[in-house]
């Protein structure tokens, strides 16, 4: 039996759960069409990955590639669709948030980055940050996760978001 | 060391992480944070750039692998 490198146990989750995963997207996109598109592009993402060290959970791993698509894009719809009431202005740019997956090495890079970038931090913060970002807690079910009150928590995801900008730099254009 | 480069210190970039938050928590926004939103990314080319950064490096921070076991929504 040959160990498999983390790349391919994640495509390989990724294929045997495909339909599940369709259906996490679904639940925040609610087109099928729309949901169908979000589990190509993370699968663009996924086939792509490669990470210095071990994914845990590849499932889970799968399922937080999908939310933050899916999240995205409804955010950017809902910004774009706001945008287009507010200033009657085609010359003003759109926003353009999407790391498209072709930019592959400059976003692994960017990955490593942001990765290093919070391993800097105190652990209780980022396990914070990542409640709060991956995990789609509040900051108050936070606070009580981690037995702090929620204004020490909006400072240590604050504190994450700070870390995030030393990062600026390899956003590309 | 320039304002720039000091984010905490920065009003400008303190302001996009607020919207970023506010976003997460209430992905859409109502209507009066929409309109808000709006007229500040308006009043400055620098607060659209800054936001899109923003908006942009938390988005890829939703790529990295959590370092602690955090339960995804969705891994049931």
């Amino acid at each position: 039996m040959t160990v498999e490198t983390s790349a391919q146990t994640l495509g390989e989750v990724f294929i045997e759960r495909r339909q599940q995963l369709k259906a996490v997207a679904r639940k925040i996109v609610r087109s099928p069409d729309t949901a169908e598109e979000v589990v190509q592009d993370a699968w663009l993402r996924i086939a792509g990955a490669t990470f210095d060290r071990e994914i845990d959970k590849p499932y889970a791993y799968c399922c937080q590639v999908v939310r933050n698509i899916a999240l995205d894009l409804c955010r950017r719809q809902t910004l774009e669709a706001s945008h287009r009431v507010f200033v009657d202005d085609e010359d003003m740019p759109e926003e353009v948030s999407v790391l498209s997956p072709d930019q592959g090495i400059d976003e692994r890079r960017l990955l490593v980055a942001l990765d290093r970038a919070l391993d800097a931090l105190p652990a209780r913060t980022r396990r914070a940050f990542e409640m709060y970002r991956l995990g789609g807690l509040t900051q108050r079910e936070i606070g009580r996760e981690l037995d702090c009150s929620a204004t020490l928590v909006n400072f240590m995801v604050r504190d994450a978001m700070t870390a995030l900008v030393s990062c600026r730099h390899l956003l590309g254009g | 060391m320039s304002i720039a480069e000091e984010p905490n210190q920065d009003p400008v970039w303190a302001e996009a992480w607020s919207w970023v938050m506010r976003a997460h928590e209430q992905p859409g926004l109502d209507d009066a944070a929409r309109a808000a939103l709006q007229q500040w990314l308006a009043a400055n080319p620098h607060h659209r750039a800054v936001h899109a950064d923003a908006q942009r490096l938390w988005f890829a921070a939703g790529f990295v692998p959590p370092a602690h076991d955090v339960d995804i929504p969705g891994d049931d």
